[in-house]
């Protein structure tokens, strides 16, 4: 449902119907306007058309439909006539398959206006690009012409079948490409964020991090031509190369930093046989933790502290001054006008 | 720095002559007349001594702000480094204390000692430090503006969930694996002592009880760490001990950030060792060897409480997931002796294991977030906002 | 980042801002006594035109000041003589020496002592004694090192040591050291290292020792080369028991320790060589052979063709001879066996001592020879922001004058005796 924000290059044909054509959503707005004002005053509409039941004996009675024709039953002919499966439309004239499941309940009073939600809906999950996706603003609004255009015929029935081709052809592109570039990353194992459990207190909130890696997943798209070659009907001109992002690397948690001694090698035990081995055996020293093994360490680090830094080599070009100072100094001089201002000291 | 009032920048009369302008005036004279220390720019500085004027530099490159906290020992004010005013920091000017008798207070020695030697991603970063003309220590620390963990796990308006708290736990992990790897004892680990930067990261602060590692029989104080987080070594008056004091309480601070509510709460010293048993069950001589030899430990007496099951944990922090679990059971271990290092924490493979920790930017904030920092940012020296900046000036005094 | 032994001492604050090449060290001090005897030239200068002043508007009282400007009384201006760097020096080692008595007496722990010491070696290395009386400042320096050593010792018990001394005297000058310090408190020390090697070289003699990194040595090659270490470098094979290899190197560590307790501190080896190095340098001065193969193990044999290697036994070579020069490990002190001469030569440096003592007093800055009072005022100027009477500074002035008549007599017995 998208509008270009700013427009360019639009067809003429479609600016008639963007100002003067009626088009069944803005149409159906007109009345869902209207319909929240008169809630309750349908009387045609509560008989269901298959069983002709009507509300004003069945205070309870609920109608449902299913947006693969529309039609309106009651939930009863709906339990009746799909439980044991797939059935056909009970509607005279309406040959289509439905399925129980795919029943719901009508969001809008208007079925055009119903069904041309649900359009925008499934044509919004294909084509879901964004402005950041195309090189300029003019390309991404030549994108939202195209992306309307097929929205229109659909709507209003134009070259269904072949609108619907397109549509498949591009969602079949899109998803080839979202899992090259999920194999090139290395990612190959999708990330389980695990459910919290639900008996602890609430926290359930997915990280932002896992909303990250599940936005990019779907804000898939194709370069052009990535769908081989024999489509062009969905090469958006000015469409960024989506470039797969650097394989994240395995988490360390030691944040970088590693310790292995570079000169010895710590031992469990060394035997000096003075009051370092008394402590290692003393109780108070065994029951409060302190470990022997920490001055070991400690120990063999401090005589290795410095074995290689050379201090004749390493500060001669150092200024009695900490050199830090010394560069801020220079800057502090700069803009030292104002020495007094607000120091408290 | 003046030492001596004949010195003060300030005593440098107007035109005003008095008897009482006589030894300014001598000052000035002086000012005038000697050949003064070639290296000096300024006349007050030629009457300072190297020292002075090394701190004097120091202290100049520093603006300080507003005050955005005091504590029992110190003020806190908003600061930048004067030649380039975004670059942030807090100032914390340690007061002096007249009851004490020993000079510069002890707190102020180690936290000057410690930070000036550390220095890793989370653990708050030490600028610089200056001296003030009637004596003050300051400290300039890394403006550190979003609050604290214990602050953000009480904030029910944040909602998190096991990567952040892994996130966060594991920048805990690391800073205490720092200061063990550099065998210092922070012994003051709890929420909020725990800072969050502008980055997301999380800084160990407040490192007025740190302590290197002792040696062998040389005794330590078991009167160390706030009491929700004290192990029970420390309860029982063990006075050689090591890292595991600090791992103890790293787990308390885990355990917190999952339950959203303190883990181990009393009132008294005693209670806290009930607290702790009830939990763990009550240590005996075949459970931590060694135990009943420390100078407060008492049999248990009947009955004695006996450690909670796994479910008991489930129950409680499914939201660490197994692995989570049994890495916070291991650091929560009774005896000192078997409760993991610091490094054996890192070794875990609940960090390592799904989900991934989130990263820092990602990470939720405490209150406005982003837009906090952004009213931090805008906020200029003098201008005072209470509230919150009063709450992060309190965990830089812990 | 890997964060090697190395990369522990470069982040250390003794590195950052302590450690220095000879000529830096040089520089400094020269500057250092520059500074200071231009402040006291200031200083008498203005005391001068002070009392000039003083006496032409009949100001009798001010005439018996005494120091420095007693000279100059009656116009007759004679030149101050000033302390030269070496004098310095003298002093602040002399009173280094004493700290180490003093940590005897009052039983301090080792690294409390050092730390002390070189708490005072950094406080004159921005400083000159003629600004800041020295004895003070050592007093107040291990004072100090007990906090931050976590040796736990309170003002008053400390101060009672001394003869006449309160805590207030103590604590002074705590914020002038602080400052001078450039506010860092760690000092690495070398003997918690001199342990480490020397739990190394143990385990090697027992044959468990293990060379780092695949250096081609096994335990029992190390073992078997350490029991036939010559006596001294270049001698012939000397075939030991495991048990004389032990004592050896016990023996060795007990002398290393020694060094490391006296001549390391007392030297200028903390400024200019890292702890690893001193150690092993003490410890080449205990037993070359045995030092020499511990740090072949170290590197890849045959340690002569790493250039790593020859460069630390060469900066080693030259902090031993720091070392050395030491008085306390001079061949001349060794030898020197009659007790008399020992006593003469004691004697002899006493008296250089007092002379420059003596030498000091006179060249003194004026300003600063009141810590106690300057603590106060800098307090009080801080709340009244400054602002000074005639009165006030009057006062304040013959109070220090009269202090410094005390100060002479401060100076007399240089310990508090044992009881």
């Amino acid at each position: 449902m998208s509008r270009p924000a700013q427009r360019v290059g639009a067809t003429p044909t479609k600016r008639l119907a963007e100002d003067g054509g009626e088009s069944p959503l803005s149409s159906g707005l007109r009345k869902l306007d209207l319909s929240s004002r008169s809630t309750n005053l349908s009387s045609a509409s509560d008989i269901c058309p298959v069983c002709k039941s009507s509300r004003y004996l069945n205070q309870n009675m609920k109608f449902l439909i299913n947006p693969e024709c529309y039609h309106k039953m009651c939930e009863s002919c709906v339990d009746r006539i799909f439980s044991r499966g797939p059935a056909p439309c009970p509607i005279a004239g309406c040959k289509r398959t439905l399925r129980k499941v795919r029943f719901r309940d009508q969001t809008f009073e208007d079925l055009a206006l119903e069904r041309e939600v649900d359009i925008r809906r499934r044509i919004g999950k294909v084509f879901n690009k964004t402005q950041d996706d195309f090189e300029t603003l003019k390309d991404y609004n030549n994108y939202l012409e195209i992306v309307e255009d097929c929205t229109w015929n659909l709507i209003n029935k134009v070259d269904v079948e072949e609108t619907e081709k397109r549509l498949q052809q591009f969602a079949a592109a899109q998803s080839q490409e979202e899992a090259e570039i999920s194999g090139t990353s290395g990612t190959s194992t999708p990330r389980n964020y695990s459910t919290p459990d639900p008996s602890s207190r609430g926290l359930l909130k997915k990280s932002l991090g896992a909303r990250h890696a599940l936005d990019k997943s779907q804000s898939g798209a194709s370069t052009p031509g990535a769908n081989g070659d024999s489509d062009t009907l969905f090469t958006f001109k000015g469409l960024k190369k989506r470039i797969a992002p650097p394989p994240e690397k395995p988490y360390d948690p030691f944040g970088g930093w590693s310790t292995t001694p570079e000169y010895y090698v710590l031992q469990d035990f060394y035997d000096v046989g003075d009051w370092l081995n008394k402590s290692r055996d003393d109780p108070a020293h065994l029951a409060g933790g302190q470990d022997i093994r920490d001055f070991y360490t400690r120990a063999l680090c401090d005589a290795f502290s410095g074995f290689g830094v050379f201090v004749e080599d390493e500060v001669a070009g150092r200024t009695p001054e900490d050199p830090v100072i010394a560069t801020e100094n220079a800057a502090v001089a700069a803009v030292s006008r104002d020495v007094n201002m607000d120091d408290v000291f | 720095m003046a030492l001596s009032p004949m010195d003060s920048p300030r005593s440098v009369p107007g035109p005003a002559k008095t008897l009482a302008a006589k030894t300014k005036a001598l000052a000035v004279q002086n000012a005038a007349s000697s050949p003064l220390s070639s290296g000096a720019s300024t006349p007050t500085e030629g009457t300072m001594d190297l020292a002075e004027q090394m701190n004097d530099q120091t202290r100049k490159q520093f603006v300080t702000g507003a005050r955005l906290g005091e504590g029992t020992y110190a003020i806190v004010y908003a600061g930048h480094y004067r030649h380039d005013p975004t670059r942030l920091v807090a100032i914390k000017k340690i007061k002096v204390n007249a009851d004490y008798k020993d000079g510069v207070a002890m707190d102020a020695i180690r936290e000057i000692k410690y930070l000036q030697e550390l220095s890793h991603p989370n653990i708050i970063k030490l600028h610089a430090v200056f001296s003030t003309k009637d004596q003050n220590l300051s400290l300039v620390l890394e403006h550190l503006p979003l609050g604290d963990l214990e602050q953000l796990w009480k904030n029910k308006d944040v909602r998190y969930g096991g990567a952040d708290i892994k996130a966060w736990a594991c920048m805990l992990a690391r800073a205490v694996w720092f200061c063990h790897k550099n065998f210092v004892l922070h012994r003051d680990i709890k929420g909020n002592n725990l800072l969050i930067a502008a980055d997301g990261n999380v800084k160990l602060a407040d490192f007025g009880l740190a302590r290197s590692f002792a040696d062998p029989f040389r005794p330590m104080t078991y009167n160390v760490i706030t009491r929700f987080y004290r192990p029970p070594e420390l309860l029982y008056g063990a006075r050689y001990y090591g890292g595991a004091v600090d791992v103890w309480s790293m787990g308390v601070v885990f355990a917190e950030l999952a339950l959203r509510e303190f883990f181990l709460p009393s009132e008294t010293d005693i209670q806290q060792l009930s607290v702790i048993c009830d939990v763990f069950g009550t240590p005996t001589e075949e459970t931590w060897p060694g135990v009943s030899k420390l100078e407060f430990y008492t049999p248990p007496s009947n009955p004695s409480s006996r450690p909670q099951p796994l479910q008991f944990w489930r129950a409680r922090f499914g939201i660490l997931g197994d692995d989570g679990i049994e890495l916070l059971r291991a650091m929560l271990t009774m005896d000192p002796k078997r409760r993991l290092t610091a490094q054996q924490v890192l070794e875990h493979r609940y960090w390592t294991n799904a989900p991934r920790p989130t990263e820092k930017e990602d990470l939720p904030k405490n209150g406005g977030g982003a837009k906090v920092m952004g009213e931090d940012l805008k906020r200029r020296g003098g201008e005072i906002e209470s509230g919150r900046a009063d709450k992060v000036a309190r965990k830089l005094f812990g | 980042m890997r964060y090697t032994e190395d990369e522990v001492y470069r982040a250390s604050s003794q590195f950052r801002l302590w450690s220095f090449t000879a000529e830096q060290l040089a520089a400094q001090r020269a500057e250092t006594n520059k500074a200071a005897v231009e402040r006291v030239k200031a200083a008498v200068h203005r005391q001068r035109a002070q009392r000039q002043k003083e006496s032409v508007t009949g100001s009798e009282s001010e005439r018996n000041g005494s120091g420095v400007d007693n000279q100059a009384v009656n116009g007759v201006q004679k030149e101050v003589e000033y302390l030269t760097v070496a004098e310095e020096q003298k002093i602040v080692n002399h009173l280094a020496e004493t700290l180490i008595k003093l940590g005897e007496h009052f039983r301090f722990p080792v690294e409390v002592v050092a730390t002390g010491i070189q708490f005072l070696k950094r406080f004159y290395l921005y400083n000159s004694p003629m600004t800041y009386e020295p004895q003070l400042i050592s007093r107040s320096s291990i004072f100090l090192a007990n906090k931050t050593e976590n040796h736990h010792l309170t003002a008053e018990k400390y101060a009672a040591g001394f003869p006449k001394t309160t805590a207030e005297q103590i604590l002074a000058p705590e914020y002038l050291i602080i400052q001078a310090l450039r506010f860092t408190f760690d000092v690495r020390h070398p003997f918690r290292g001199l342990k480490g090697g020397h739990m190394e070289m143990m385990a090697m003699a027992q044959g468990q020792g293990i060379a780092p990194e695949a250096h081609g040595r096994t335990a029992a090659e190390m073992q078997a080369e350490m029991l036939y270490l010559p006596v001294r470098v270049g001698g012939a094979q000397n075939r030991m028991t495991p048990e004389e290899l032990a004592s050896r190197i016990t023996t060795a560590y007990t002398k290393a320790s020694s060094i490391l307790k006296h001549a390391a501190i007392l030297t200028d080896a903390y400024f200019l060589y890292t702890p690893s190095q001193i150690w092993l340098s003490a410890h080449l001065i205990a037993d070359e052979p045995l030092t020499a193969f511990y740090l072949s193990t170290k590197f890849p044999s045959p340690p002569t063709s790493s250039p790593q290697y020859n460069k630390l036994l060469t900066t080693l070579t030259f902090c031993k001879k720091l070392l050395l020069s030491h008085h306390s490990l001079s061949p001349s002190n060794s030898s020197a066996s009659s007790e008399d001469e020992m006593k003469a030569k004691e004697a002899e440096q006493a008296a250089g001592i007092g002379a420059l003592i003596k030498k000091l007093r006179h060249c003194r800055d004026p300003d600063k020879i009141d810590l106690v009072k300057l603590n106060k005022a800098v307090k009080r100027d801080a709340v009244q922001d400054g602002q000074l009477e005639e009165q006030k500074a009057k006062r304040r002035k013959m109070e220090r004058e009269g202090f410094k008549k005390e100060a002479d007599s401060f100076w007399g017995p240089e310990l508090p005796k044992k009881e």
